[in-house]
Order: C-alpha cells, then structure tokens, then sequence
C-alpha cells in the first residue's frame, strides 16, 4: 500500500512534465490531478482502515 | 463596494463568531489539555471543519487564485499534492496520538522531547517552527489588510484590516482556547465553502456563460495556462521547489501536527481526516476554477493576488454574493492565524519556559502575555506589506522542512537520537534561512536541497552515534513543564 502510494505521488510529479506537457486542454494535467487525488484519497481511506489501538 | 456594507458584514461576523466561542466556553474548566486541546473532546465534524479551516487560509482565495491566474494548471497539481500529503498524518498519526495520550503532551515539542529522552529537542523545535511560522502568520493579516483597502477604495486603511484581525485572534483564543478557536472554525470553514461556490458559480454561469463555454474559452484563448510547464512559469524546479513542502504540511506544520493529538480516539481521527479529505478536494476545485474564471475576465492584472478582490469590483457580482466571500477571505485567514497563535503559545509555555510554573500561572501566561506578544510580532511583521502572499506562505514551509526527518524519524528511526534530531533541525534551518537570502547554495534547488540535508545529517548521525538511551520508559509524563526522565 504504501509503496502504492509513494508510487502514485512520483507519478503525480512527472507525467504531467513529460507526456502531458503538450495536451493542452481541461482533458490533460488537470484531469489527471484530479483522478491522482481521487486515487489517493482511495488509498489514504484504506491505509486508515487498518488503524487499531 | 460600499464601506458601510463592508462594516455591517464585518460586524455580522465579529458577532457570530464571539457567540460561538462563548456558546462552548460555557462550563468548560481551564487546564492546559482543555485549553490547548479542547480537554481531547472535539466532535469529529467541528475537528474536521477546524482542521480544513486552519490549513486553509488566505492563501487559497486570494494566493491560490493568483498563482492558477499566472501559472495555471500547475496551482492545482501542486495544491492536490499538498492534499494528498495528508499521507504523513496517517503514517504518523496513530503512533504520535498514542504517544502523546500516555504522556499527557499538549504540544508536539514535548512528544519529541519524550521520545528522544532530551528536553532540549522540544525547544530547539519549538524555537525553529515559531521563526518560520511569524511570517506565515503575518501572511494571514496581510491578507485581511489588502482586501478591505481595496474593496472599500481606501477608506478602510490597511493597519485597520490588520487590527480588526488582531482583535479577532485575542479575543477568539482567549475566551476557551482551542474550544472556542475549533467552534468559530467550523463556522469559518462553512463560510468560506458557501461563499466560494456561491462565488464560482457566479462567474462560471452567469459571467462566463456555463461550465462548458468556460471550458471551451480557457482552451481557445488561454491553452498554455492547461499544461506545465505552459506559459513558463511552473518550470518542474518551480513545482518541485513550491510542492514539496506542502506534501510535508500534515506534520511540518505544528498547528495542524498538534489537531492531531486531539482526538478521543483513532476512530475519531479518521474520520477527521476524511472529513477533511473530501473538503480540501472540494475547496481546491472551486478556487482553481475561480483562478481560471478570474484570467478570462481579467486579463493583464498586475498583481494577480488581487484577482479576486478585483473580481468583486469589477463585476456585477451581487452584494450579499460579494460581502460573503469578504468574509470567507477573513474567515481562512483569521481561523488560520488564531491556531497558529495558539499552537506557538503552547509551545512556548511547554518546550521553553522554564520548569516549576504551575498550570494556571501557564495559562494566565498565554493568555495575557504570550497571545498579545506574538500577535504584536505578526501585526509589525504585516506592517512591511509584502506583496507576495504565495511566496511567503511557501518559504515559511520551506524551513518547517528541516523538522521532517526528526517528526518521521521519531516513530520509525531505530537509530534515533537526541544528537541526531539537533543537528537536522538546526542544519536543515540554517539552510533554509540562507536560501531565503539568497545564497544558492545547491542551484535553486530549495524544497530538495534542505529536505535532503536534514535527512542526510538526522540518518548519520543517528547511524553513528552510540545508542545511549534506553527505550522509552512507561509512566514517564510530560506536560506541566514536560519531561520528567
């Protein structure tokens, strides 16, 4: 999970930079932002779900 | 807009939000973990709403909408980086909420300075965050200050923007401290989402003719601003440089570290989190959107941080649509300032004041000397009428970088030390203060270059030191002058 995660946020830094750094449109880097933060809000819930005191 | 309309919704909220604080000040009993901690008893929703509240500040609807107006869809990447940062409070969280209820810890400086056996770890850490979140803080006020002498062509001076503010932070941290800061928080946090989406839809609809013509003009006349790094401005040091930081925010920043010792138990916490979690996702589309709205109506402003109050202005924008996102900015900038006030009092009274202080004395304490002092230093600080609200947010989580490796490590390190977290800390500030400078020491490279020293310094010499610390003992107690070895 974790590595999940750290992955999801490296993605987050380069392929706006890299292959979507000509699609120049709302379908390009801010749909993309918007599915990474979807998928890690998904994923931060789930770490949570394994909290236990 | 007319003054005396600015007056009446400034009057408007002055007296809900007193009557909030007053409201939950009724029967509760002063001690430090009450005052600081709302005695662990917030309700998830007002957490939740008080946690989104004082994470977002001013910095969303006047900095954030000027940063998508001059760099476009990078503001939004890097805004939902620092959401998904939310990752370092979920990792930290349990263990550092456990660590703080069985010692009694009511600032994140006395957690540390249990954990590493050295009360000198807590005030080093209290010291380096309290310098770099001064200017944070000043932001804030700098914020309320620019808007009503815009708005009101003057006739508001920028000090009475600052003073008004002032009043607000003293007045709503002293009545019940985090009790009454949370309650008049959740409120702030519910003005501040109505009035933007009030706000966004206004233009979006009416002054820019739907969701999908808006789309369509953005692509048409501004396609660079869609892409990075598009017009130039959000180069991937640029991204990097402004991100980074904020994915460490959930911990880097003691205001919202320290929410995290609140919670009744880790239940409670989630779904804080989560609360936050959909409210920041929210809020971050609609201020971006406003960005965006804000290009197309506005080309060629000159300081993009009034892109916003220019908006308001500029168009016919309802009045009761306009004063309420007034109120919205000095709601995220006040609910900001009051918890970071609260937060530095804390640490303040616990990491570096000196032991043999009873709690009420504390208390007495921050409320009249500690408060006042640092709301003077933010107020000659906002004095200076910085420009740059963006930047000065960013450099100030620029040096709360330097404690990273000493929170993380804290929990995770099997190598720590108290030498170690010292060291890192104070590297990794003094770095950061020469990149503020201006030295370029690693090329421009900020967030990366102290990110990378302080865990460098925190990783070898916690590798080389001898391990001289037992584990961590139990009964061991902090608060009322914390440590007790």
């Amino acid at each position: 999970m974790l590595l999940a995660f750290l992955s999801l946020v490296v993605l987050a830094y380069l392929l706006p930079f890299t292959v979507l750094s000509r699609v120049q449109r709302f379908s390009g880097s801010f749909l993309f932002w918007n599915i990474f933060a979807i998928l890690a809000i998904l994923l931060l819930l789930r770490m949570m779900r394994s909290w236990h005191e | 807009m007319s003054e005396q309309y600015l007056w009446l919704a400034i009057a408007l909220y002055a007296g809900w939000g007193s009557a909030f604080a007053l409201a939950v000040r009724r029967g509760a009993r002063l001690s430090l973990i009450e005052y600081f901690l709302a005695g662990r008893k917030l309700h998830w929703l007002v957490a939740a709403l008080s946690y989104g509240a004082t994470t977002y500040s001013a910095f969303m609807m006047l900095g954030l909408v000027g940063l998508t107006y001059r760099g476009g869809v990078g503001a939004l990447g890097f805004e939902l980086i620092y959401l998904s940062g939310l990752f370092w409070a979920v990792l930290v969280g349990p263990k550092f909420w456990e660590a703080g209820k069985r010692h009694g810890c009511v600032s994140p400086g006395e957690v540390l300075s249990l954990e590493y056996q050295n009360p000198l770890v807590g005030t080093v850490y209290a010291l380096i965050v309290s310098g770099f979140l001064i200017p944070y803080t000043s932001v804030q006020l700098t914020g309320i200050g620019y808007l009503l002498e815009v708005l009101s062509r003057g006739k508001i001076g920028y000090p009475v923007g600052l003073l008004l503010a002032l009043c607000f932070i003293i007045l709503w941290t002293s009545i019940a401290g985090l009790r009454s800061v949370a309650a008049t928080d959740a409120l702030q946090a519910g003005i501040m989402m109505v009035s933007s989406i009030a706000l966004v839809f206004f233009v979006v609809v009416r002054l820019l003719g739907g969701f999908s013509v808006f789309f369509h003009t953005v692509e048409t006349t501004h396609p660079q601003w869609l892409s990075v790094p598009g017009n130039g401005f959000f180069t991937f040091r640029t991204f990097l440089n402004l991100s980074l930081p904020w994915f460490f925010f959930s911990i880097s920043n003691p205001q919202v570290f320290q929410r995290l010792l609140v919670p009744a138990n880790l239940r409670e916490m989630r779904k804080t989190i989560t609360g936050f979690l959909g409210y920041g996702f929210v809020y971050t589309l609609i201020t971006v959107t406003l960005g965006f709205g804000a290009l197309v109506l506005l080309p060629g402003l000159k300081n993009p941080d009034l892109a916003t109050p220019t908006l308001l202005l500029e168009f016919p924008i309802p009045s009761w649509i306009a004063l309420f996102v007034v109120v919205g900015i000095i709601s995220a900038a006040v609910s900001t300032a009051d918890s970071i006030i609260l937060t530095l009092s804390s640490l303040f009274l616990q990491d570096i004041l000196p032991k043999g202080i009873s709690e009420q004395k504390r208390l007495l304490f921050a409320q009249l000397l500690f408060i006042p002092l640092l709301c003077l230093a933010v107020f000659f600080f906002a004095l200076g009428r910085f420009n740059l609200i963006a930047l000065l947010s960013v450099t100030s989580s620029l040096g709360l970088l330097s404690v990273v490796p000493t929170i993380v490590g804290t929990f995770f390190s099997r190598r720590k030390s108290d030498r170690a977290a010292l060291l890192s800390m104070v590297l990794g500030a003094v770095l950061a203060l020469l990149q503020l400078a201006g030295v370029r020491i690693f090329g421009g490279w900020t967030a990366p270059s102290v990110l990378g020293v302080a865990s460098g310094v925190y990783l070898l010499t916690g590798f080389l030191a001898p391990r001289e610390h037992p584990p961590q003992r139990e009964g061991q107690k902090c608060n009322r002058r914390g440590t007790q070895a």
